[in-house]
């Protein structure tokens, strides 16, 4: 009893249906849904652990418990709030479980984890632009980076966080702010 | 849905880092094995099981009440309350579960039915009681309230776990509240069955051995949801 399957190509595919040609057995479909999926979330893990072996044991868990529950995915369901979902409720078990909290900003005002290590940058304003969203609010980090860094709708984020879509998009503006703020500082300087 | 880019201009975001070439063949290997074992039942499917898993135990209660007292009223009340049960079982399971997470009916519509069909059920309750006694009363003379409130729990519980064992893993989004309106289903299924068995119709009766336990369910199915509805 299989889920009704698209034929169209894995590159023109949508993530949905790639997911219910995963979900029927289409191991090709897998493999194109990691390459478009993986990056999104991996980013978003990265900048909920901010540190990279965390995140990328934390993306081999998530990745575990879809295949455990790709049978009980429902066809039409966005896959990637899906995915971050997943993703975002193993991390706050395993802080819960391990009692590992994230790291705030350090004496000198440095974050512990080295960001030349997390990510390629780019250039420095990228790099001032990841200080200062690490330096936000945990509500605020985590609202800005679903809608703006992961490209979920004020919906989507909304029902990830467990808050309403007013609430969130109050939270992105208000982060969004001090964002612009330490920015401006940053490009004085 | 709107998009936070539509009001904010984008600010010059890194590109999203990729993992290490080992994790990615990890993951593929873990995930491409038992892939022939993967198929579940689809979203119509498991709400046609959640109604037959309450509609066994609406029956049962049904043919007990028959079993106590087979007049003509019997049936007829059974049967109106059997079908307005499942009108209202249909309605909630399609709001609240049938359609994927992500696209399911606003999450303030959802809390409104989890907490505004168990008040709705009261007014019933309140609607349907013959007469009141004084509370102590209910308290001196009602021997027969707590066997029909265990009842009630016993059957809900058979309803509300046939609904959120269906239900599994379905919900990374909002398992608590979708565990809600399970236990929601399975409490009224109990609560109305235990109405066509149980002749009492005294208020307070029918409120904390009946009407309670609907909360009960709920409460009960946000908890247990968190756990089995995410994946």
């Amino acid at each position: 009893m299989g889920l009704p399957v698209s034929r169209a190509p894995v590159d023109s595919a949508t993530l949905e249906d790639l997911m219910v040609r995963y979900v029927n057995g289409d191991v090709a479909a897998f493999d194109a849904l990691y390459q478009r999926a993986a990056p999104k979330l991996f980013g978003y893990i990265l900048r909920l652990t901010r540190n990279r072996e965390r995140a990328e044991d934390l993306l081999q868990v998530t990745f575990a418990k879809v295949h455990r529950a790709r049978g009980s995915y429902l066809t039409g369901a966005p896959v990637i709030p899906w995915f971050i979902a997943i993703a975002r409720r193993s991390f706050l078990d395993e802080r819960r479980s391990a009692k590992v909290r994230t790291e705030d900003l350090s004496h000198d005002g440095t974050l512990p984890e080295p960001r030349g290590e997390d990510a390629d940058l780019g250039s420095d304003m990228a790099e001032a632009l990841e200080r200062a969203l690490d330096s936000l609010p945990e509500a605020y980090r985590e609202a800005i980076v679903l809608t703006k860094v992961t490209g979920l709708s004020i919906a989507e984020a909304a029902e990830i966080l467990g808050a309403t879509p007013t609430a969130v998009k109050l939270r992105v503006h208000r982060g969004y702010q001090q964002l612009r703020e330490q920015l401006d500082r940053y490009k004085r300087k | 849905m709107t998009s936070a880019r539509d009001s904010f201009p984008d600010l010059p975001w890194a590109e999203p880092p990729v993992p290490r070439p080992e994790v990615s063949q990890a993951i593929h290997t873990a995930c491409s094995k038992d892939l022939e074992r993967g198929r579940g039942l689809g979203a119509w499917q498991r709400a046609l099981l959640s109604v037959l898993a309450s509609g066994a135990v609406v029956s049962v209660m049904f043919a007990l009440g028959l079993a106590q007292s087979p007049e003509d009223g019997t049936l007829r009340a059974g049967l109106v309350a059997a079908a307005g049960w499942g009108i209202v079982h249909a309605a909630v399971l399609v709001v609240g579960l049938v359609r994927p997470p992500g696209r399911r009916g606003s999450r303030e519509l959802r809390i409104a039915i989890a907490v505004g069909l168990p008040l709705l059920f009261f007014l019933y309750l309140t609607l349907s009681a013959h007469h009141t006694l004084p509370f102590a009363r209910f308290l001196r003379e009602d021997t027969h309230a707590p066997t029909c409130g265990l009842f009630t729990l016993l059957f809900g519980a058979a309803a509300a776990g046939g609904t959120l064992l269906v239900w599994r893993r379905t919900d990374p989004l909002t398992p608590g509240l979708s565990g809600a309106l399970a236990g929601l289903c399975g409490g009224l299924a109990g609560a109305t069955g235990i109405g066509m068995a149980c002749p009492t119709h005294e208020a307070w009766h029918l409120w904390l051995a009946h009407g309670s336990t609907v909360l009960v369910f709920v409460a009960a199915g946000w908890l247990v949801g968190r756990k089995w509805l995410a994946p």
